[in-house]
């Protein structure tokens, strides 16, 4: 088959652990960033924040899941913003009410969770190509990566950042007071993906070949053929419990009616978190491309050189 | 490890140690005019720079060779940039973010995007700008912090009077300021020292200083009798911008290869500088420049590449297709 | 001359001193995506210039009716989203009608209309009682710091790609955080401090 390399066996767990650890929305596939670089310096407000970035997610989720498969992305993409607007503002007019205190310090980040990137990207991502059920534990998994990542980092910037565990005072005066800018942000998260990345090595091996840290680029036009023939490549041999390196079929049809509590065994192909596209600016490798002109230069020089020798002869003689 | 890595790391180890040496006669001004307290501060720093490094290695399981000084520069850099009553505490914070924020995770000595120095003051400007420009008066008492500092006074635009003696001290950093990085005279024969042993040094300071001159003389923030003359020695000897002409701007990891490109790099990042100084709510604020120059210049230095290449390509052409017709 | 003025200063004070990717965080996750895909970076920018600037205008337009300003940040929040998501569908439809573009082109418009840059601009105007000249310089300075955050950013992408002296634990997502980290603390050196916390 076609896409046999990319095909795995989603179930729950393995979706859990995706959305939880291995494609952290915000540490691995960096969306939803805004909240957790310039809201989370109080674990109060992180707090706030993560429940609604979790119900927003199951929402738009369900939603994109149950109604909207068949509906144009660019309808889709409107009502997911439609429905986080809805919800924002109602945790906006909720906060106001009760806990105006948390309200004033999370500003506008709270009615911006509309615009949150992480209910659009994994509605188109996932959703809408899943069933319910599976969209709701994408859903909760990535709404409970979100929310400890904005916890941690409230807790730790509210600590270090301001001097404070919600109302407890730790320190008389913050320790490192640039930590509650945005740029003490973006450090806890770089070092948060460092940690999530030796975590993964070291605890969940298994799923380290589908680490995809890092914004991913498509693969570079390569120039013309060369004339020499290329060397043959050895192949690698196959270990045999390398169960990693296998594709994994199932060959049971995918059935929705009077399943089991148990897990579901689904085959799916892996979904691409990071779009790809062309990174080079250009197009081409600048490398190459002043190596391409140097050599032209020099071939003109040789020309040129061949041109002024015959006119010498001929003078010569 | 290949044979050019070997001589790029050579390279690297020789151009920190000939900036230790620089170092040295700033650091024994510092403690001549402050006491054994900077002194202490220096070493500390130094000290737990290589510490930082050392440790910092372990965790993220990288080679580092502490054997190549940077990490000795670091700390003895930031120590000369800040006011020698500065506490302990920001000092280590400084230096223990420049190693292991900017300079380990980010690929090294060999290949930090920034200058770690530049970056781990910047984060002490933004973190503790009181502390950071607390300045003691020179001669006090050291725990004193009401010094004005040459950047205060052009913050205000107040300026010196115009005399010799004013000059004289302005030039052997006798005014309150940092504890080591004040001193021009010395500052610009250890220059001509790093000019003499790293050759390509010299493009980067001469754009630098020439782009900053240029901007003080233009656009002075003081008036006086003989405002832009005043404006001149002011600027240049305010803060720390001649001692980032010499250790920042020629720091090999950032800086570019080719002379000319240099002399670029070293205009541009000396306007960045001073727009930074003019704009700017610290009194001092040539790191932020540095980081912002660093983060610029590749993408310009990419088209200057482009545009050079389009135009080396296009004479040779028509020549040869002149050549072509003569011939017949 | 004066109203020119004061929209040339806002704009600049957004693009530079309060350059709302680094200064806030706005559109940060998106302009690091975007930022590996550099053919997309003039049209981009170009919509989420459109998008800000006319709902900034719009919205404070809004704003001056005693009614609208009077309410809280809640309903101040479901008018302005209900206004951005006007403007886009209107858009949409008026691109549709006209230049019939591919599937691509649906999905950047999408994410140019609807990200946090974009919806905070209105929001922040109100927050700092900025005019109707300030507004629109704050939605046409939004657009230009959001693509002087994607050069700057497409620059450190290519440097840390290249960068073999990365250790592993920090290659990808922790390096490029990290340079942002850096970026964001020069960009701080203009303001100080955020205004918009």
């Amino acid at each position: 088959m076609a896409n046999d390399k990319n095909r795995v066996v989603l179930t729950p767990s393995r979706i859990f652990i995706y959305g939880v650890v291995v494609k952290n929305p915000i540490l691995v596939q960096v969306i939803g960033l805004c909240p957790a670089v310039a809201a989370c310096a109080d674990i109060y407000v992180a707090s706030l924040l993560s429940a609604v970035i979790l119900f927003l997610l199951i929402l738009c989720e369900l939603a994109a899941s149950a109604l909207l498969k068949n509906v144009s992305a660019w309808v889709r993409m409107a009502l997911y913003f439609v429905m986080g607007l809805i919800v924002s503002s109602l945790a906006t007019m909720f906060a106001e009410m009760y806990v105006p205190q948390i309200a004033n310090t999370a500003g506008v980040y709270l009615p911006l969770m509309a615009a949150s990137s992480a209910a659009a990207l994994r509605c188109e991502n996932f959703a809408v190509k899943k069933s319910i059920r599976l969209s709701f534990y994408d859903a909760a998994a990535n709404g409970i990566g979100t929310s400890l990542v904005l916890l941690f980092t409230g807790f730790v910037r509210g600590l270090l950042g301001v001097g404070t565990i919600g109302e407890f005072v730790v320190f008389e005066k913050a320790p490192i007071s640039g930590l509650s800018m945005p740029f003490g942000g973006f450090i806890m998260l770089g070092f948060s993906a460092a940690l999530l990345k030796w975590f993964i090595s070291t605890f969940l091996s298994d799923y380290s070949h589908d680490m995809s840290f890092g914004i991913k680029r498509a693969k570079k036009k390569r120039p013309p053929a060369r004339k020499t023939p290329a060397p043959i490549k050895k192949s690698k041999p196959v270990k045999k419990n390398d169960v990693a390196s296998q594709p994994v079929e199932v060959n049971e049809p995918v059935t929705e009616q009077e399943e089991p509590v148990t897990e579901e065994p689904v085959t799916e192909t892996v979904d691409q978190t990071l779009i790809t596209d062309e990174f080079d600016l250009f197009n081409f490798s600048v490398d190459d491309e002043i190596d391409a002109i140097m050599s032209g230069l020099s071939s003109f020089d040789s020309i040129l050189d061949e041109i002024s020798k015959e006119k010498e002869d001929s003078e010569n003689e | 490890m290949t044979k050019k890595t070997k001589k790029l790391r050579r390279n690297e180890s020789v151009f920190y140690a000939d900036t230790l040496v620089l170092l040295l006669p700033l650091a024994v001004l510092a403690v001549y005019r402050y006491g054994l307290g900077a002194l202490c501060r220096i070493l500390s720093c130094m000290l737990v720079a290589v510490l930082c490094e050392i440790i910092g290695s372990l965790l993220m399981k990288c080679q580092r060779d502490v054997s190549d000084c940077s990490a000795l520069f670091i700390g003895a850099a930031t120590a000369l940039m800040l006011p020698a009553n500065i506490p302990y505490l920001i000092a280590f914070s400084g230096v223990s973010f420049a190693v292991l924020a900017v300079k380990l995770p980010l690929g090294g000595t060999q290949s930090a995007p920034f200058v770690p120095t530049a970056a781990g003051f910047a984060f002490m400007t933004l973190c503790w700008s009181d502390k950071v420009f607390g300045y003691p008066i020179i001669g006090g008492a050291i725990d004193s912090v009401n010094g004005l500092s040459l950047s205060h006074m052009l913050s205000l635009g107040t300026s010196i009077r115009p005399n010799y003696a004013n000059i004289f001290d302005v030039l052997t950093g006798n005014y309150s300021g940092p504890s080591g990085a004040g001193c021009i005279i010395v500052l610009l024969a250890g220059s001509i020292y790093l000019c003499l042993r790293h050759r390509k040094s010299v493009f980067n300071i001469l754009g630098f200083l020439l782009s900053c001159s240029i901007m003080a003389l233009l656009f002075p923030r003081i008036s006086s009798n003989y405002t832009h003359l005043i404006s001149l020695l002011m600027e240049l000897c305010s803060g720390v911008l001649i001692f980032s002409a010499v250790f920042f701007v020629t720091d090999p990891a950032t800086s570019p290869s080719r002379p000319s490109h240099r002399f670029m790099y070293g205009i541009f990042t000396g306007i960045v500088c001073m727009v930074m100084r003019y704009f700017s709510s610290f009194e001092e604020s040539t790191c932020f420049g540095v980081l912002i120059a660093n983060a610029a210049w590749p993408a310009i230095q990419i088209r200057i590449t482009k545009i050079k290449k389009k135009k080396q390509i296009a004479p040779r052409t028509s020549s040869a297709v002149k050549g072509d017709a003569q011939n017949g | 001359m004066s109203s020119l003025v004061t929209f040339l200063e806002t704009a600049l004070y957004m693009i530079f001193v309060q350059n709302l990717v680094f200064s806030g965080g706005y559109g940060s996750s998106e302009a690091i995506r975007m930022s590996a895909k550099p053919k997309r970076f003039v049209p981009f920018s170009i919509m989420i210039t459109y998008f800000s600037t006319l709902t900034a205008f719009v919205c404070r337009l809004l704003d001056n009716i005693d009614a609208v300003d009077s309410l809280g940040l809640g309903f101040h929040t479901l008018i302005f989203g209900a206004v951005l998501v006007v403007i886009f569908i209107f858009t949409v439809l008026l691109c549709k009608i006209l230049l019939s573009p591919n599937q691509k082109f649906y999905s950047t418009i999408s994410i140019a209309a609807l990200n946090t840059l974009v919806f905070a601009v209105p929001l922040i105007n109100r927050q700092a009682g900025f005019s109707l000249i300030q507004s629109v310089g704050t939605g046409i300075g939004s657009g230009l710091s959001f693509i002087i955050a994607l050069f700057l950013i497409n620059t450190g992408l290519r440097r840390l790609e290249n960068n073999t002296n990365i250790p592993p634990l920090f290659k990808g997502t922790p390096a490029v955080f990290l340079y942002v980290a850096m970026l964001s603390i020069a960009f701080a050196g203009l303001s100080g401090r955020s205004l918009f916390a």
